[in-house]
């Protein structure tokens, strides 16, 4: 019975063509907002694959866009794994940090590439060339883009600025799972980027200790100008200058993102020692009772109060206003 | 009548394959989890995972070694990576995707990857321009 019907649908031109057509996808795939030009050719050194080596190939070009100039022989030892005879994304990852550049997870959609492009920022992409039952994965590095974004340029290979068309690039992505990374000096906010995660790479390069402090310095202080709406950008910062033993400073963008959210108790308990590192301890003392308040069952918070009330009063005079 | 059999039969392969392949490209996607929760979650995990990545260090540079790459390499390798990144590394060194770019292909299945090239379901071929 089914392979009567199957024969008949193979021996149906008309089924089969209809089939391809369907398959094939109909129109031009394009994005939903025009990037800048009708097209775009970064001028972005191509690093030519050997081998299983497209991983580091697209690092290479990269990093030599960014004056960083790293050999292929030397990034191979550094991501290529000979026994999966390939290089994992993680390893993309951490190879981007080591080399200086910020690893941000780019937004799973062509717009967010094309932006990044017209941005200046080219883009790593993994992308599974066959089927999901026999992937073959490839790292490419978009660099540019033709036809008003229908179009995309990628360094891919053995071939530079190869041109495929938006609609099966998209499929190929679409079967790595999206995978991809914009590259960009740490204290260069990628165009598409949104506040958590920005804050999530950065602070992955300061735990890993990849970035400079002046990296770090110039990466949050934007942050928090480019974000005033976020709390946590103006926390982050806050938390950064507090460090630096700039307590006063500090104080100011804890106040604003209390403003933004006023009930994140550990945002309240790191603004009390800022205020007790100017001398303010009355102050100091109600901030750590309003996070308590705010998480009675948080023992760090109650620890915290009690450090406060025991510490020595001020040093120094305060002059600090009270938040509202 | 055998040749006539002999393409019916290719053209049913070729159609299954065709229509498996324009299933797969639809990726499932489960409900949107916002960044939020996701830092969050990240954050706890994290500190669970502060303490066992002592060990998971040891065992994602065995691993490593093990798949060939130089022992002398392996310490900078991981160091640019956090706590979480090093679990999900040990986990996953086996099987996750290694991007290599094509080696080899089998010339059986040549002409259907030429055809799925063709219509812009895959891009095996670089030499290969989709039609539409």
């Amino acid at each position: 019975m089914v392979s009567d019907l199957f024969k008949k649908l193979a021996a149906s031109r008309r089924v089969f063509f209809g089939l391809l057509f369907c398959l094939g996808g109909c129109a031009g795939v394009g994005p939903t907002v025009p990037p800048k030009a009708e097209s775009l050719r970064m001028d972005v050194p191509f690093v030519s694959q050997t081998t299983a080596y497209c991983g580091p190939a697209a690092l290479s070009s990269a990093l030599q866009y960014y004056a960083k100039p790293v050999s292929l022989d030397e990034l191979v030892d550094q991501v290529f794994v000979p026994g999966r005879q390939g290089s994992l994304t993680l390893e993309m990852t951490a190879a981007s940090r080591r080399h200086g550049l910020l690893p941000y997870p780019i937004a799973p959609s062509l717009d967010a590439i094309l932006r990044e492009l017209d941005a200046g920022h080219p883009v790593l992409v993994l992308q599974n060339l066959a089927f999901n039952w026999w992937p073959q994965w490839h790292y490419a590095l978009a660099v540019g883009y033709t036809d008003e974004g229908e179009t995309l340029l990628l360094h891919s290979g053995e071939e530079p600025y190869y041109a495929i068309p938006a609609g099966t690039f998209m499929r190929t992505w679409a079967r790595a799972d999206h995978w991809g990374l914009v590259l960009t000096p740490p204290d260069q906010i990628p165009e598409t980027a949104a506040a958590l995660p920005y804050l999530n790479s950065i602070d992955k390069m300061r735990q890993t200790r990849t970035i400079t402090s002046d990296q770090l310095q110039a990466g949050l202080s934007q942050a928090a100008l480019h974000w005033p709406r976020s709390a946590s950008a103006q926390f982050v910062y806050a938390n950064w200058l507090l460090e630096k033993g700039e307590a006063q400073r500090a104080i100011g963008y804890y106040q604003r993102g209390l403003l933004l959210q006023h009930d994140n108790a550990m945002a309240l308990n790191n603004y009390a020692f800022a205020l007790l590192a100017s001398g303010c301890k009355t102050l100091a003392e109600e901030a750590i009772e309003r996070a308590v308040a705010l998480k009675p069952e948080d023992a760090r918070f109650r620890e915290s109060a009690k450090e406060i009330a025991a510490s020595d009063s001020a040093a120094r005079r305060c002059e600090v206003e009270p938040s509202r | 009548m055998f040749k006539r059999k002999a393409k019916q039969q290719l053209a049913l392969v070729l159609s299954i394959m065709l229509a498996w392949s324009g299933l797969l490209v639809s990726g499932a996607q489960a409900g949107v989890i916002s960044s939020t929760e996701m830092i969050a979650e990240q954050h706890q995990f994290e500190s669970k995972q502060s303490l066992k990545s002592y060990f998971d260090r040891d065992d994602v540079k065995q691993q490593m070694v093990d798949m060939g790459v130089s022992p002398a390499d392996v310490d900078a390798r991981i160091d640019a990576m956090t706590p979480a990144e090093l679990a999900e590394l040990n986990s996953t060194l086996q099987d996750a995707p290694a991007g290599a770019g094509l080696v080899g292909v089998v010339l059986t299945i040549f002409i259907v990857f030429v055809i799925t090239d063709v219509i812009g379901a895959t891009d095996i071929f670089p030499f290969i321009r989709p039609v539409n």
